[in-house]
């Protein structure tokens, strides 16, 4: 499972932190982007930044607890959902995030010699690089 | 920070590698695919054992199983492998950065309050 998780303590209480990462005047405050969403289930997502433009579609929607969303697979980033959870924690609350890829970065066997291929190739364009 | 105990793909992988039977598995593979008898031969652990070292290998994302008639035949992935770990390392990164700033806004919130 081809994924990425952090667990993180806050000093703030959960709705806190659920605004925080969710209000657009907020995530002004310390997001590295410009958010803009349409926070319900099916909800577009777009985030623009110094690396560009990502664009995704949100999942579920259950303050102050969960919410998900899918970053669309671009040319340069394959497909992956994103899980944030709050639950209280002694000193505020924890922030579980979890990233992981929709589809697996499907092995291929390259020959001996073969240059490394470009980061991040799905299987689909694995397929079509052997052509 | 990744937390300790935390179970992602990463930490997958280094758990994987961490065994010398898993290790002595993936050196043989990396010279051919073999069943998960081939394996077993020459390894100190019973062929049971192989295959539960197999299944760990597999979920790291380190191994694949193909079915080769009757048998099963195991190969490694690594150019899977890099790729998945460039994207593991590269997204790690960028969440510990953003929750780093989150962090510090969430700070920064708290001491406006007690102003």
């Amino acid at each position: 499972m081809t994924e990425v998780e952090r667990t993180v303590e806050l000093e703030a209480d959960a709705d806190e932190v659920w605004d925080a990462i969710t209000d657009a005047a907020l995530l002004d405050e310390w997001f590295d982007g410009d958010v803009d969403v349409d926070l319900q289930p099916g909800g577009t997502l777009r985030v623009t930044s110094g690396a560009g433009v990502r664009e995704g579609t949100v999942g579920d929607v259950d303050p102050p607890h969960r919410l998900t969303f899918t970053w669309h697979g671009d040319g340069d980033r394959p497909e992956s959902t994103v899980e944030l959870e709050l639950e209280p924690a002694p000193d505020g609350c924890r922030l579980r995030v979890r990233e992981a890829l929709v589809d697996e970065l499907a092995p291929v066997a390259f020959p001996i010699g073969f240059q490394p291929p470009p980061r991040y190739r799905t299987g689909e364009a694995r397929a079509l690089a052997r052509l | 920070m990744p937390s300790p105990g935390c179970d992602d793909g990463l930490n997958a992988v280094f758990a994987a590698l961490a065994d010398p039977t898993r290790r002595e598995v993936v050196r043989r593979l990396a010279a051919a695919p073999s069943t998960a008898t081939e394996l077993a031969t020459g390894v100190p652990v019973s062929r049971q054992a192989v295959v539960k070292h197999l299944g760990l290998l597999e979920r790291a994302g380190l191994v694949d199983a193909e079915r080769d008639g009757r048998n099963v035949r195991y190969r490694l992935t690594p150019a899977g492998f890099t790729d998945a770990v460039a994207w593991m390392t590269d997204v790690g990164a960028a969440w510990d950065a953003r929750l780093a700033g989150l962090r510090r806004h969430l700070a920064r919130r708290r001491h406006a309050r007690h102003d």
